[in-house]
């Protein structure tokens, strides 16, 4: 879409093509236009947003002189008008618009920030309007919100709009007609509910059908492979299952016995230090939390970013310190234990993370990766025995022989959270934590790895927390549901019962908040 | 690790690899090159290798010559010989030659011609000779200082990086009573009581029973803060005027020989090896790897050993390359105001503050500076080619 | 902010007081006799004059700078030493104090032996017992002390004597313990350190050796000149690569900037004294023929009167020309590749998309928002440069005889001219300290993001 606006940096270049701009009755070709020309285009006729916000204004400039900047490049004479500002960011919806004129980027969240760029797209009324994966990295609810608010102005200012996601929830809230493109080539085009309704590529159906349902929950997830080979979509396997199956797994679980139990869990962080050292601000992620996790059950925890999930996946592990309270894993308090029992205790609980990239030694192989571990808990094994393990783990979650060499930067995102996996397995933990372990993933890749997930439930009798911000995802996968919001667990019960009659208001909100087709 | 085959693949890695290897030979063959005396000669019939000898003399296994008799080797007529390229050593000064010869001036010495192939100084030493010698010098006081301060930066850099200031716990009041018969062991080392020997051991005993006792104890536990403290020091270093400091020292010692030489500038340039390596575990253990190789039990010292240095290895070996041209400059700067090593000790530096002395004996400042900025240059290639090799793979 | 700015402040002091006494210490290990050079410089030679008016010179000098006060606030001595024992100047004559108590560790049995003992030296008459006497009193190990004085105890049978030989006999068996206690000296204000500090703060840095003169008036004096190359020579620096580092990063990749980036290269790695040697050998003078003779030669003319520094600079003013530019022709590539980088990293950023976005210009992105921001760190830098340039200017003087700061350091190594050392040691010391802090000040000041806390949204 850069290439549109003449953005792409060197070496990319526009091979031909163009792009032609009609307003009226005078057309142009944007990519013949000379660099002059086009920014008077920028900014003017047509506005851009983008995702990371934060990087997009400059650290050093308060947002007001660079939302100016923006009306007196295209329009010399206007005088500069606070009132001017401030009813544009109350257009936007900002509460506070005169502390945000006077702010810096780094002061602000990053809905406002994402608000302030909308702002400073729109400051000229531009024709159209570009939005480039907007609400990435955003929270439901803020996304919800701007979303609206996209969705307001389009028709308050006449915009034309051209949404870019690979959120197909959201571009079905946002769009009249769509454009599906896979490795640069547009795969589908037509109107929006013909496509949602009837794809005609694998690709399109792949992203439709793979993505989890809010609703009903299936055995398996079609993905783009399936399709591919002709696997039978309609087969039991992808039916949503019977709510008399669901309960009854529900009513086994409740009979097994706890294999974790979280008593009063509290863990706060030091913000700022003062003079002296003292902490004279403090945030408080995890606050007096109660879980119990049952032998064989599926625990899903969903909360926003910076819910406190991960501090309470960080603390089940004992990879931090807590504050308070007690972590006791088969009856065993895990605080308790020393720096060695420690040790051998890490056998059984296992975690597996988001982020793909960096939760490999770059400098190690496949092979050493899941080595290491087998060496320091199974260390009778020689080295063929360990060589013959890791192929056999490997091929159990779904890799080949061939990646055992490979470098992670040599692997897809994909095939790195495979080898995270096996290496977690490879320990034959009882307890996997899974931390957001999907949401760096393509819609489809998702669907593998989840299938996986739940495969390995059954073969190695595993029990599971699973943290995500993705409720349908969460619906999926888990048995139980645990909602947090700002350290605290706000409701918990069945995913059929608190996804279909939710008894929080958060609830209701986060719910309210999701993009569905 | 990074191999040399990679080095080699860079245009500024082929060059760097290629001067610092020349360097290398000249400095281990550095007494085949250039010495008064010959390899290999024959003399009454009997064959000799005296500069092999040379090494045996310096072991103790051999005498001197006794046909020699205190004459010089130019004096004796040898029946064949095979002399080093540079038929002079670097203190040696040469009488027949007058003093500030050109370069490849030749004349005849007894029984041979002798050649000054970069010319001579103000008192006839050979230029080239001192350029060879000095070589060996340079070199060893920049590998071995820098081996110093590498030590040393690699230590505070493993505790303020790694351990921090919120790992290292201890109760409180055994801490401030470690601290206290600590000062009370090394004041009985200082007042002559109790030798170094015992004061280190009874130091090294009281750690570990204190370490060992003390999460027993319970109580008031105290982290230590170990980043405040080394990152209080660096600074204090970083504001330490190197080039002064060392010249004040060097000016007290006043005579140092190459050991007190390499420890000082060892000493004095830890600080920003320990600062690259804080860094760089700071940001390596944000990384996931790290929290997997703790949930999946692995120690502190496994971590290290597996995880953070095998990464941190690029970037150390960058500020090490550059730190090695760093440490010849200076070596090279306080030789140049002959406020390093003896006057007797020749080195790149000290020919080429020379040159000071008489402005038509250009050959003075020229090959002596070339070889400093030869040995700095390469190192700076080296240094590019790692950073850029870092910065790909990242 | 205000927490940071004041954080920075207070960390300032304790880097002063550590440089202090890093240089306070060195002070204190330094080889040669201050005093005696001193002595000399007044006339007092030590063979010419009597030993008693050398004695009391001696002391007198040494008491005006401060060498009777204990070396710092406090001191942990053995339990059994006296409290008093920094007021005895002469280094052999406490050595020999130290050495008799920590072989009997018992100050009054000590002191009365070399009380009597001193007594005994002014009294007595015949050479022999004085030699004897003192044979006893400055004894090299006391071990050898008991055999010693049997031996003496055969000639020296006056009864004056026998009080002495008691108290000898008491001071050579041995009395130690395997564990001494310390005790607590305190000392107050009144010692050689914080003289030391107070003392340079307040200019009163002492005498120079060589010459007498005071050691602030040779710094100040010195101070002009390198003051005068520093200044232009970062000046001229800055001035020229900047444009050039910006005109670099602009042009990326033309066969112009890699040539000039590429010369500048060598140039950085060209050791400063390396290049400025070159120079003078080459340009200063016609050996290499008439049109080599650009430059004036090295060194100052010589000046008729008082005349103050300023105009001594100005008068000289050509021969600053070759320094300078040494100088700024080494650091030049250092910098303009650093604002280079800078620039290009600021245009990696995505905020050049978004003022792209806005319908600015190339141009108008580049002056309005990457160079002022790549200009931010280099806030840090330049000052940061002003240390760095310290110990350049040292080489430089050295070279063309300018006679700063750095020249002056050299002669007085030369001239083991301690006081000129050191003084000019912690003034640098000093003056990298607050470039540091000004440095951080001014970066923290210009950069938003470090002076507002990021934990206070709005």
């Amino acid at each position: 879409m850069l290439s549109i606006l003449q953005l792409i940096e060197s070496p990319g270049e526009v091979k031909g093509g163009s792009a032609i701009y009609c307003d009226q009755d005078q057309c142009t070709d944007l990519l013949s236009l000379s660099e002059k020309q086009i920014a008077s285009y920028r900014g003017n006729k047509i506005g851009m947003i983008y995702q990371q916000a934060l990087a997009a204004f400059n650290p050093v400039q308060k947002i007001g002189r660079q939302l100016t900047e923006a009306i007196k490049t295209h329009n010399a004479k206007s005088a500069e008008n606070k009132n001017h500002l401030r009813n544009l960011l109350s257009k936007v919806e900002i509460k506070n618009p005169d502390r945000v004129i006077d702010s810096y980027s780094h002061q602000l969240s990053g809905g406002q920030l994402q608000r302030c760029m909308i702002a400073m797209a729109i400051i000229n009324s531009p024709n159209i309007l570009i939005a480039d994966e907007p609400t990435t990295g955003l929270d439901v609810i803020t996304q919800k919100s701007v979303l609206q608010l996209l969705h307001s102005l389009k028709s308050k200012l006449n915009m034309s709009m051209i949404f870019i996601s690979h959120d197909l929830g959201v571009i079905a809230e946002m769009a009249d007609s769509v454009v599906v493109m896979k490795d640069g080539v547009i795969v589908e085009r037509g109107k929006t509910l013909d496509i949602f309704a009837n794809p005609k590529s694998n690709y399109t159906k792949a992203l439709l059908l793979a993505r989890p349902n809010i609703t009903s929950k299936s055995k398996r997830l079609p993905t783009f492979d399936d399709l591919e080979n002709d696997v039978d979509i309609n087969s039991d396997l992808f039916k949503p299952i019977e709510l008399q199956s669901i309960l009854e797994r529900q009513k086994v679980l409740l009979n097994n016995s706890n294999l974790l139990e979280v008593r009063d869990l509290s863990k706060s962080y030091v913000v700022e230090k003062g003079l002296f050292g003292k902490p004279s601000s403090q945030v408080q992620a995890v606050k007096n939390i109660n879980l119990d996790l049952k032998c064989g059950e599926v625990l899903g925890i969903v909360g926003e970013s910076g819910s406190g999930k991960s501090t309470l996946a960080s603390l089940i592990l004992n990879l931090e310190s807590a504050d308070k309270g007690s972590v006791s894993f088969k009856g065993q308090n895990i605080f308790l234990l020393d720096k060695k029992e420690m040790r051998t205790l890490r056998k059984d609980i296992q975690i597996i993370f988001q982020d793909v990239g960096g939760a490999l030694d770059p400098k190690m192989k496949t092979s050493s990766s899941i080595d290491i571990a087998l060496r320091i808990h199974y260390p009778s094994m020689d080295k063929k025995q360990r060589r013959d393990k890791i192929i056999s783990l490997l091929k159990q979650v779904g890799l080949t022989e061939k990646h055992v060499d490979r470098y992670p930067h040599e692997l897809s995102g994909g095939e790195r959270q495979r080898v995270c996996i096996a290496r977690a397995i490879s320990l034959q933990p009882q307890l996997l934590v899974c931390d957001e372990c999907v949401s760096a993933l393509d819609v489809s890749v998702q669907a593998q790895i989840l299938n996986l997930l739940l495969d390995l439930r059954d073969d190695l009798d595993l029990s599971m927390i699973f943290i995500s911000h993705d409720l349908s995802v969460i619906n999926f996968m888990c048995d139980r549901i645990l909602i947090m919001k700002s350290g605290k667990i706000v409701e918990q019960g069945y995913p059929q019962d608190i996804l279909q009659n939710p008894q929080e208001e958060y609830t209701r909100k986060l719910l309210a908040a999701i993009p569905s087709f | 690790m990074i191999g040399l085959k990679k080095i080699w693949a860079f245009r500024k890695g082929k060059w760097a690899l290629g001067i610092i290897s020349f360097f290398l030979v000249i400095a281990l063959f550095a007494d085949f090159i250039a010495n008064e005396k010959p390899i290999y000669c024959k003399y009454n019939g009997e064959i000799y290798f005296p500069v092999l000898h040379e090494y045996g003399e310096g072991l103790g296994l051999l005498g001197n010559y006794e046909f020699l008799n205190n004459k010089s080797w130019q004096e004796l007529q040898l029946e064949e010989a095979i002399f080093p390229i540079i038929k002079f050593s670097s203190g040696n000064i040469d009488q027949n030659s007058s003093a500030y010869s050109r370069p490849s001036s030749s004349f005849e010495n007894g029984f041979q011609t002798k050649k000054h192939w970069l010319g001579s100084d103000s008192i006839g030493r050979d230029v080239a000779a001192g350029i060879v010698q000095g070589t060996r010098k340079t070199l060893s006081i920049a590998f071995f200082a820098m081996l110093i301060s590498c030590l040393i930066g690699f230590v505070f850099g493993v505790l303020s990086g790694f351990f921090g200031d919120r790992s290292v716990r201890m109760n409180l009041w055994a801490f401030i009573g470690l601290m206290f018969f600590i000062i009370l062991i090394w004041f009985q080392w200082s007042y002559n009581h109790w030798s170094f020997g015992l004061a280190l051991i009874a130091t090294f005993v009281l750690i570990s029973a204190v370490f060992f006792l003390s999460p027993r104890l319970g109580g008031r536990q105290f982290y230590l803060p170990l980043d405040l403290i080394i990152m209080r020091m660096i600074e204090v270093f970083k504001s330490v005027p190197a080039l002064f400091i060392l010249l004040a020292l060097l000016a007290i010692i006043s005579k140092p020989n190459i050991f007190t030489l390499i420890v000082i500038i060892g000493i004095l340039r830890w600080s920003t090896i320990a600062r690259v390596l804080r860094a760089e575990l700071l940001r390596l253990k944000e990384n996931k790897f790290i929290t997997s190789a703790k949930a999946i039990g692995s120690t502190d010292k496994q971590i290290i050993v597996n995880h953070l240095l095998p990464n941190a290895l690029p970037s150390l070996l960058t500020v090490i390359a550059f730190g090695f041209a760093g440490t010849i400059l200076l070596e090279a700067s306080i030789s140049f105001l002959g406020i390093g090593l003896s006057a007797e000790e020749v080195t790149w530096g000290s020919i080429l503050s020379e040159a000071r002395n008489n402005f038509s004996a250009w050959w003075l400042a020229v090959f002596p500076g070339a070889a400093i900025f030869l040995m700095v240059v390469a190192c700076n290639y080296l240094g590019d080619t790692l950073n850029e090799i870092n910065l790909r793979s990242n | 902010m205000l927490s940071y700015f004041v954080k920075r402040i207070l960390l300032f002091f304790p880097s002063i007081f550590l440089i202090g006494a890093f240089t306070f210490l060195l002070f204190n290990a330094t080889p040669t006799d201050s005093v005696a050079s001193l002595l000399r410089l007044d006339g007092f030679e030590e063979k010419v004059i009597s030993e008693k008016l050398y004695k009391s010179q001696y002391k007198k000098i040494a008491s005006e700078l401060g060498l009777d006060l204990p070396k710092f606030y406090f001191a942990f001595v053995p339990r059994y030493y006296p409290d008093t024992l920094h007021r005895i100047i002469d280094k052999q004559e406490r050595k020999q104090i130290v050495d008799l108590l920590s072989h009997h560790n018992d100050w009054a049995a000590v002191s009365s032996f070399i009380y009597q003992g001193e007594v005994r030296l002014q009294s007595t008459e015949t050479k022999e017992t004085k030699k004897l006497i003192t044979d006893l009193l400055w004894v090299v190990k006391p071990d050898d002390l008991d055999t010693k004085l049997i031996s003496a105890m055969g000639t020296l049978t006056s009864p004056e004597v026998s009080t002495f030989l008691d108290q000898a006999q008491i001071v050579s068996q041995q009395k130690t313990s395997w564990f001494i206690f310390p005790k607590f000296l305190w000392f107050g204000t009144s010692n050689q350190y914080h003289a030391w500090i107070s003392n340079f703060f307040s200019g009163s840095l002492g005498r120079s050796v060589q010459d007498g003169r005071p050691v602030w008036g040779k710094i100040s004096k010195a101070l002009g000149w390198t003051l005068s190359l520093v200044v232009l020579g970062l000046s001229f620096t800055i001035l020229i690569s900047v444009p050039l580092g910006i005109w670099s990063a602009r042009n990326g990749n033309s066969r112009m900037v890699r040539l000039l980036s590429n010369f500048f290269y060598f140039i950085y790695a060209m050791p400063l004294f390396w290049f400025a040697t070159l120079m003078v050998v080459f340009f200063t003078t016609a050996h290499y023929g008439n049109w080599t003779n650009i430059f004036p030669g090295v060194g100052i003319n010589p000046y008729a009167g008082d005349e103050s520094t300023v105009s001594k600079i100005l008068a000289n003013a050509n021969q600053l020309i070759l320094p300078v530019f040494c100088i700024v022709l080494n650091s030049i590539a250092y910098l303009s590749s650093i604002v280079r980088n800078s620039i290009i990293a600021e245009s990696n950023q995505a905020y050049k998309t978004t003022a792209l976005l806005k319908g600015l210009t190339e141009k108008a992105t580049f002056w309005k928002h990457l160079f002022p921001n790549a200009l931010l760190p280099l806030v840090t830098i330049i000052v940061g440069a002003v240390p760095a340039s310290l110990a350049g200017s040292l080489i430089i003087e050295v070279i063309f005889n300018i006679p700063g700061i750095g020249r002056l350091m050299f002669d007085s190594i030369f001239g083991n001219d301690w006081y000129v050392i050191f003084s000019i040691v912690m003034l640098v010391g000093v003056v990298t300290v607050i470039s540091y802090l000004i440095g951080d000040l001014l970066y923290s000041y210009l950069n938003p993001r470090i002076r507002f806390d990021q934990a206070k949204k709005v």
